[in-house]
Parts: structure tokens; sequence; C-alpha cells
């Protein structure tokens, strides 16, 4: 009888149940933005290939900016001089410029335009588009216009892959929904999305800080049919602590503890 | 693959250290290190095949990883190092070192990632029997995992820094 019950317990106790939270890993800026173990540099083609060839990884959010010839290019920062090679903001120079811009990086990775991203072979992932809508170098704001006229030539070609629109400047909420893209805004709290609902714009999700956001408020807006994302986690802990909110993406900068977390 | 290179990597190890009898002094130690990956704490062996030069090899397993998001990370080094100062009790080593970790970071699919460690370092210690010490290491990194875009093994490779406290007992 002793036996039977041992035999129980360490059946009970040795099954490992392999648990999977239902939420999308992310890879900031591909591979993760500022990290010291990001093996390249944010928004480079090897970080991008790197994060969507990890397994489990659905998709990545990428930082792009408009060129003087009105063209788009992976870059995060409000201008090139820390981290490149060039000086001055993405918007003042043309491409023959940005072509030779490489990253101040171990790899010396280049800068890349969002036309020369190989889309053939993503086929099933998601590319969360964080666009930029202000110029630093010349304290103005873009021409929205332009930037919906560069997305849509882009966007159009590639079916087998999904794209999201990220925007934080509410102006721009209602020509890129009328423009027909997914469109998420990037909230401080949700009273960003109440104000949403009053003024009738009709956003198809939100991203925000872990920390802005509580379990419940998540819920809230996600019985209204919005998506939600999360992002600003690195350690273990606060992953854990937002997959417990129940999201329904995190966009992080270590993919592999994200990965572990969520396959616990 | 990961357990080929794990058997060759126990056969050096007995080689290096039952090969050489003309031993001056062993130490054991145990050490917290923190590096690009993890912290690690580990065990390490060390012998002296003369007055110059010492061999040592250790397993170490990450913290975070093993102990707080269960997901054992185990680690095998090996290394040598030669006196740069030999006094009573203190002395300052130039040290070289290889290591081999792996985990499985994604359970749902099986998939390991490998990182292979080359790196160069220093190394003081303090003490007559027992010693306090140091190590600090800089080097290369080379994590290799699937890449399901291309779908083959992907090598990456990265700098890589130790920065380790170590406790030593010298018989």
């Amino acid at each position: 009888m002793r036996f039977k019950i041992l035999l129980i317990l360490f059946i009970v106790v040795s099954c490992k149940k392999k648990h999977d939270y239902p939420i999308d890993i992310i890879g900031h800026a591909g591979n993760g933005l500022s990290i010291s173990n990001s093996i390249y540099h944010a928004n480079s083609l090897e970080a991008i290939e790197l994060a969507l060839g990890t397994p489990g990884v659905e998709g990545v959010e990428i930082d792009l900016q408009l060129s003087k010839d009105n063209d788009l290019w992976l870059f995060h920062d409000m201008t090139l001089d820390d981290e490149t090679n060039l000086t001055g903001c993405v918007s003042n120079l043309n491409n023959e410029i940005l072509s030779t811009a490489f990253y101040k990086s171990l790899h010396k990775e280049r800068l890349i335009q969002f036309k020369n991203l190989n889309f053939s072979l993503y086929a099933g992932k998601t590319f969360y588009l964080d666009i930029r809508h202000y110029n630093a170098c010349e304290n103005s704001f873009i021409d929205v216009n332009k930037m919906i006229s560069a997305l849509s030539v882009e966007i159009s070609k590639w079916n087998q892959v999904k794209f999201i629109v990220l925007t934080n400047h509410y102006d721009w909420l209602s020509p890129l929904i009328t423009a027909d893209f997914t469109v998420y805004y990037e909230i401080e709290n949700v009273s960003d999305f109440l104000n949403t609902k009053v003024n009738n714009i009709i956003i198809d999700g939100v991203i925000s800080r872990s920390t802005n956001l509580s379990k419940e408020e998540i819920s809230s807006i996600q019985s209204e049919n919005k998506k939600v994302i999360l992002f600003n986690m690195r350690a273990p802990k606060p992953i854990r602590e937002a997959m417990n909110k129940f999201p329904d993406g995190l966009i992080v900068d270590d993919l592999k503890v994200a990965l572990i977390e969520k396959s616990k | 693959m990961g357990f080929l290179f794990m058997a060759n990597f126990k056969i050096l190890i007995l080689f290096i250290f039952f090969y050489n009898t003309s031993i001056s002094q062993n130490r054991i130690s145990t050490s917290i290190s923190y590096s690009k990956l993890d912290i690690f704490h580990g065990f390490e062996f060390e012998k002296s095949i003369n007055d110059k030069f010492n061999l040592h090899a250790g397993f170490e397993y990450g913290i975070v990883k093993s102990l707080f998001q269960s997901r054992f990370y185990p680690k095998v080094k090996i290394g040598g190092s030669y006196y740069l100062i030999d006094r009573n009790k203190f002395d300052l080593l130039a040290i070289t070192q290889y290591s081999f970790s792996s985990f499985k970071f994604y359970r749902l699919t099986n998939d390991f990632v490998q990182y292979h460690e080359a790196n160069l370092g220093v190394r003081w210690r303090y003490g007559n029997k027992w010693k306090i010490g140091q190590t600090i290491f800089i080097g290369g990194v080379w994590e290799r995992s699937r890449n399901t875009l291309f779908n083959s093994k992907q090598s990456n490779i990265m700098l890589g820094y130790t920065f380790q406290i170590d406790c030593i007992y010298a018989f």
C-alpha cells in the first residue's frame, strides 16, 4: 500500500506539464534595443533575422523613419550621431548618404531600408512598425501623408506578413486608420485609451509600458476587442509579472529569457 | 553532438590531470561569477604542474536560469594559468580558459542554445591554506542555436566578460 502511494506521489511530482502562455513574444528592435546581451545592433538586418529565426518568436518591433527621399529607414534614435558614423537626422539625409551609414558596434552593421528586408523569408511573422513623427534636427513634425504613402507602397507588396503600425502621436491616429492600416496606439495609461473611444477613433489595439497598466485594465481593454501589447521588460521577474497580466504580446529585449518564462 | 563533446571533454580533463605526477600543490575553490550569460556559482580544481604553470578544470551552473527560471544551465571549463607574481601570501596570474555551456530555452520545441567561450584574464589570490581572490576575464563568446528562417544551425559571435570572486583551499 505504501509503495502504491509513493508511486502515485512520484508520478504526480515528476510529471512536468508543459505550460505555454498564449502570448506572442516579439523582439524589441530585432533582438533587443538596450541590453548588453544583444549580439547585433538594434534595427539591423542581422538582429531582425536572428530574432525571427529564434523558435517561439512571433514577430519583431522595428523603428521606422522617413529619409529626405521619403523612403523608410530602420533607425531608433532622434539623431545619427551617437550610434553611427554619420551626423544629423535621418529625415534630413538622402538615401545615397544613408546607404553609407553603419553602426559603431562590434559587427559594424549597416543601416537598412525597409524595402531591403526580405519579407518572403518571414512568412507568418508580424512586424510592429514604430513610426517616427518628429524631426529633432528641425524641431518639426513629419508630414503624415508622406509617411502613409511610403508605408502603403511597401506593405501592400507582402500578404504573407502581418504589419501593425504603432504610434504615440494622437493626431496621426485618424489618418493612419483611414489609410486602412492596423493601428496600435502607445498609451501612458488607460485614460489615453478611453480618450480614443470618446472621440470615436477606432484603433485596433494599444501598446504600453508593462508597469503602466494593471491586469484589470488590460482585461477591460481586451473586452472591447482591442489587443494589448506590453513593453519595457528585461529581467525574468518583470517578464513573468507582465505575462501574468495576460496581454496579447510582449515586446522584450531578452528573447531567450522570455521564451523560458513562456514555456515553463 | 553535445554528448560527444562532453565525453571528449571528460577524457581531456582526465588526461591532463593524471598525466603529470610532479605536483607541487593542488587547490580547490568555489566561486561566484557575473558574466554576460548569467550569474554562475561553481567549483574548480587546480593542479600545479611546475613552479610556474597551473592547470584547472571546473563546473558551474547559472544561478538565475537554474534556480529562478527552473531551467538547469550547466557550464564546464578548463584552462591554465601562469604566475606573474608568486609571493608568500600573494599570487598574481595570467590565465586562459575555455568553457562550454548549454540550456534549453524553449521547452515546447526542445530547442537548446550552446555557448563556447574563449577567455584571457588575470587572477589574484591572497592567503595561505585558505585564500580569497578574484578573476577577471574578457574574450569571445560563440553562440550556437537553430535558426528557423534558414532551417539550419546559426553561429553568432560576441564579446564576453566575467568578474569572479574565488574562495580557495590549497592542499
